[in-house]
C-alpha cells in the first residue's frame, strides 16, 4: 500500500513538473511571436505613414493646381456665380 | 579476487572527486551565485531603446502639414571594422563623405559611430548591397513636409536629434516629442529577441501628440499663390500676409516671403525667424485709424468735422507734412478714406498723450500679443523708446503711423477687432491637441482679452474704411457684389545710418476685412522696399487683398449681392 502510494506521488510530482516546464517553453514561444507581431505592426504603421504621406503629397493644391491646369487645362473659377433656377 | 585495500583506495578516490564536485556546486551556487546571475542576465536580458515618432502637425481639416517617417542612418562599429581601407574606399563616393573625415570616424577608440545620418533610401540600399562587416543602417525619423514649402515660417524645424529649433516646432516641442521608450528584452543564443512584457518607462512616461492648427490649407495656399506672385513681380525685400478669422482670433492663414533652402538656414538658422511675429515696421496710414477711433470715443472730433488739408502741404514745427494728393477742406470721414497726413496731423495736436498711449495699448500695440509662438516682438511703442518722442511733433507723426514699431500680428489683430464690434480676441494658431489614435485631449476656445471700443464707434470706423475702399485710396481692393472695408499704408522706412526717413525705401500695406455689415475675416498684406511696378499701397497691396478675399468668399460660397443673385433669391424663395 505504501509502495503503491509513494509511485502515486513521484507519477504526480513528475507530470507536475512536466507541465510546469512545458509552461516556461509555452511563455519563451509566446514570446518570440509577440516580438514578431510586433516588428510586424512597427512595418504596418510606417507604410500607414508613408500612405498618409503620400495622400499629403497628392492632395496638396500645389500639385492639384498644377494637374488641372496643364493636364486638364483648367482656368481658375471668376467671381461670376451661376445660380440655376428652379423650373416654373 | 579483490584485494580489499585496493578497493578501500578505488572507494577513497571516488570520493575525493564526489566531494570535489559538491564544493564546487557549493562554490556555483551559493558563494558566488549573485556573480553568475547577473553574467546569465547580461547575454540573456537587452534593453531596447526605442525613440518615439514626432507627432504631426494637421491643418484644421486634418490635411497633414508635417509627420515623421523612419529613415535609414549610416553607422559603423570601428573595432569590427577588419579591412578599414577597403571599406573606406568603397563608402567615401557612395556616401559622398570626405576620405579624412571617414578614416579619422573609422580609426577613432570609439564603439560607435555615426558615417551619415538620414541618408536617401539609394544611398541606404547601396550600403545594404555592399554587405561590409561593421557598417551598417540605424532606423532613426525624420520630418517630412507633404505640402512642401506651404506654411514655411510657422510650422518650423527640428535638429538632427528631432529637437525643435523655430515655429510651432520649437514652441511645441514638448508635446510633439514625447518620452523615450525603454522596455526589457529578452535575447537567446542566435541574437533573436524574445519579448518578456516588461517596460522600464518612467511612470510620467508620454506619447508624442498631435498638434490641430487652426491654418486653412485651401486658404493659405489661395493666400501664398497671390502674394508670391506680387513679391515676385515687384522684387520686394520681404511680404506677408495674414488672414485672421474676426470672432475667434484664429489665424486662417500667415505667409512670409522669401522662403530659404536646407543649405542657406542651416547655415545661418536666424533666417528661420517669423517677419510676421519678430520684426517691427513702421505702419504708415494703416496705423491711422487708431487715433481715429480714439477722437471718436473721446468725441474730440466727428465724422462730417472739416479739417483744412492746406493743398497737400503744411509745414509744422520745421517739418513739412505732405500728402499723397493737394487736396483743401476735406471731412474727418474723408480724411481718413483719401489718407491725409496733414489732417491727421490736425488731429493729432488734439489728443492727450497719456491717454492716447492708454488707448494704443488697449490694442495690444507695445506688447506680445500672447499667440503662443516663440520670439514674439512687442514692438517698438512707449513715448520713452521712440527716438522722436522728445519732439512736439511726436504725436502728430504717431497720428500717421510714424515714430512707432508694430508687428504684422498686432496689426492684424487690432483691425480685427473694429471688425469685431469693439471686441480685441487673443489670436490663436493652434485649434487642438490630440494623441495618437485622434482622440481629442484638448480644444481652444476663443478669449476675449477686452473692448477696445464701443460698438457705436466701431460701426463709424467700418462705415469710413469702407468709403476708403469704395472711393478712397482702396479702390483696388474692391470686390463686386461685396462690401468691404479697409486702409491703404505707404510708410517711409527710417535709414539707421542717416538718421532720417528714407526717400526710395517703403513700406506698402494694406489692411480690411469684409464682408460687411457683419466681418468675418481681416486680411493684412505688406510689402517691404517694393522695387518694382510701385511703392504705393494702395496698388501694390490692395490687389492682392482682392484676390485672396475672392478666394476666400468663394470658398466659403459666399454669394455677392448684385441684381442678379437678388433676383434669384426672390425667385427661389417664391
Amino acid at each position: 500500500m505504501k509502495r503503491r502510494k509513494f509511485i502515486f506521488y513521484f507519477f504526480l510530482s513528475f507530470i507536475l513538473l512536466l507541465f510546469y516546464v512545458w509552461q516556461q517553453i509555452q511563455v519563451v514561444r509566446l514570446g518570440y511571436k509577440i516580438e514578431l507581431w510586433q516588428k510586424e505592426i512597427e512595418n504596418l504603421e510606417e507604410k500607414n505613414r508613408h500612405l498618409r504621406f503620400r495622400i499629403g503629397e497628392l492632395s496638396s493644391l500645389k500639385y492639384i493646381e498644377r494637374i488641372a491646369r496643364k493636364k486638364l487645362l483648367m482656368k481658375p473659377a471668376s467671381s461670376e456665380v451661376v445660380i440655376i433656377l428652379p423650373e416654373p | 579476487m579483490f584485494k580489499p585495500k585496493r578497493l578501500f583506495l578505488c572507494f577513497l578516490f571516488l570520493l575525493c572527486v564526489f566531494l570535489i564536485f559538491v564544493f564546487r556546486l557549493f562554490q556555483v551556487q551559493l558563494f558566488k551565485h549573485k556573480f553568475f546571475v547577473r553574467q546569465a542576465k547580461k547575454q540573456y536580458l537587452c534593453f531596447e531603446r526605442k525613440e518615439p515618432l514626432r507627432g504631426m502637425i494637421l491643418d484644421r481639416n486634418g490635411s497633414i502639414f508635417v509627420l515623421s517617417k523612419e529613415v535609414d542612418s549610416c553607422a559603423a562599429w570601428p573595432r569590427i571594422i577588419k579591412n578599414k581601407n577597403y571599406v573606406l574606399k568603397k563608402l567615401s563616393p557612395l556616401l559622398g563623405l570626405d576620405k579624412d573625415e571617414l578614416k579619422s570616424k573609422f580609426f577613432s577608440s570609439r564603439l560607435f559611430v555615426w558615417l551619415k545620418r538620414k541618408i536617401s533610401p539609394f544611398e541606404a540600399e547601396k550600403i545594404k548591397k555592399f554587405n561590409l562587416a561593421g557598417v551598417g543602417l540605424v532606423k532613426e525619423s525624420q520630418r517630412f513636409f507633404p505640402e512642401g514649402n506651404l506654411l514655411w515660417h510657422i510650422l518650423g524645424k527640428v535638429n538632427i536629434d528631432n529637437y525643435g529649433i523655430a515655429g510651432i516646432e520649437l514652441a511645441y516641442d514638448d508635446l510633439l516629442r514625447g518620452s523615450q521608450v525603454t522596455e526589457l528584452k529578452g535575447r537567446d543564443a542566435q541574437g533573436r529577441k524574445i519579448d518578456l512584457e516588461i517596460s522600464l518607462q518612467d511612470k510620467k512616461e508620454k506619447k508624442a501628440k498631435n498638434l490641430v492648427l487652426t491654418i486653412d490649407k485651401t486658404i493659405q495656399h489661395i493666400a501664398e499663390r497671390e502674394l508670391t506672385k506680387v513679391y515676385q513681380e515687384t522684387k520686394a525685400k520681404k511680404a506677408i500676409l495674414l488672414v485672421q478669422d474676426v470672432t475667434t482670433g484664429e489665424i486662417l492663414a500667415w505667409v512670409c516671403r522669401p522662403v530659404y533652402s536646407e543649405e542657406e538656414w542651416k547655415k545661418n538658422p536666424l533666417l528661420l525667424s517669423n517677419p510676421g511675429l519678430n520684426e517691427v515696421f513702421e505702419p504708415g496710414s494703416t496705423f491711422k485709424v487708431f487715433p481715429a477711433v480714439f477722437a471718436l470715443e473721446e468725441k474730440l472730433t466727428t465724422p462730417e468735422e472739416r479739417y483744412n488739408c492746406e493743398n497737400g502741404l503744411f509745414e509744422f514745427q520745421g517739418m513739412k507734412i505732405r500728402d499723397p494728393e493737394k487736396r483743401g477742406l476735406l471731412t474727418f470721414r474723408e480724411v481718413l478714406s483719401y489718407s491725409s497726413n496733414i489732417g491727421m496731423t490736425k488731429l493729432g495736436l488734439r489728443l492727450n498723450k497719456e491717454r492716447f498711449n492708454q488707448y494704443i495699448r488697449n490694442f495690444g500695440f507695445g506688447s506680445p500679443t500672447g499667440i503662443g509662438l516663440p520670439e514674439e516682438s512687442p514692438g517698438i511703442f512707449g513715448f520713452q523708446r521712440s527716438p522722436f518722442s522728445g519732439s512736439p511733433v511726436f504725436l502728430p507723426m504717431l497720428c500717421f503711423g510714424q515714430g512707432i514699431g508694430v508687428t504684422a500680428i498686432q496689426l492684424i489683430n487690432a483691425y480685427s477687432a473694429i471688425a469685431n464690434k469693439g471686441l480685441l480676441m487673443e489670436p490663436q494658431i493652434v485649434k487642438e491637441v490630440r494623441d495618437g489614435k485622434g482622440n481629442l485631449l484638448w480644444s481652444s476656445s476663443p478669449v476675449v482679452i477686452r473692448r477696445v471700443l464701443s460698438e457705436k464707434t466701431a460701426r463709424i470706423l467700418q462705415e469710413i474704411l469702407e468709403d476708403a475702399v469704395e472711393w478712397g485710396t482702396g479702390t483696388e481692393a474692391k470686390i463686386k457684389g461685396y462690401r468691404i472695408a479697409g486702409k491703404t499704408g505707404t510708410a517711409q522706412k527710417f535709414d539707421l545710418v542717416s538718421r532720417k526717413y528714407s526717400q526710395t525705401k517703403h513700406i506698402a500695406s494694406f489692411c480690411g476685412f469684409f464682408p460687411l455689415p457683419n466681418p468675418r475675416w481681416t486680411i493684412l498684406v505688406i510689402f517691404d522696399e517694393p522695387e518694382k511696378l510701385s511703392y504705393w499701397g494702395g496698388i501694390v497691396a490692395a490687389p492682392v487683398f482682392a484676390r485672396v478675399a475672392e478666394g476666400i468668399l468663394n470658398c466659403y460660397k459666399i454669394l455677392p449681392e448684385t441684381e442678379e443673385t437678388k433676383y434669384a433669391k426672390t425667385k427661389k424663395s417664391s
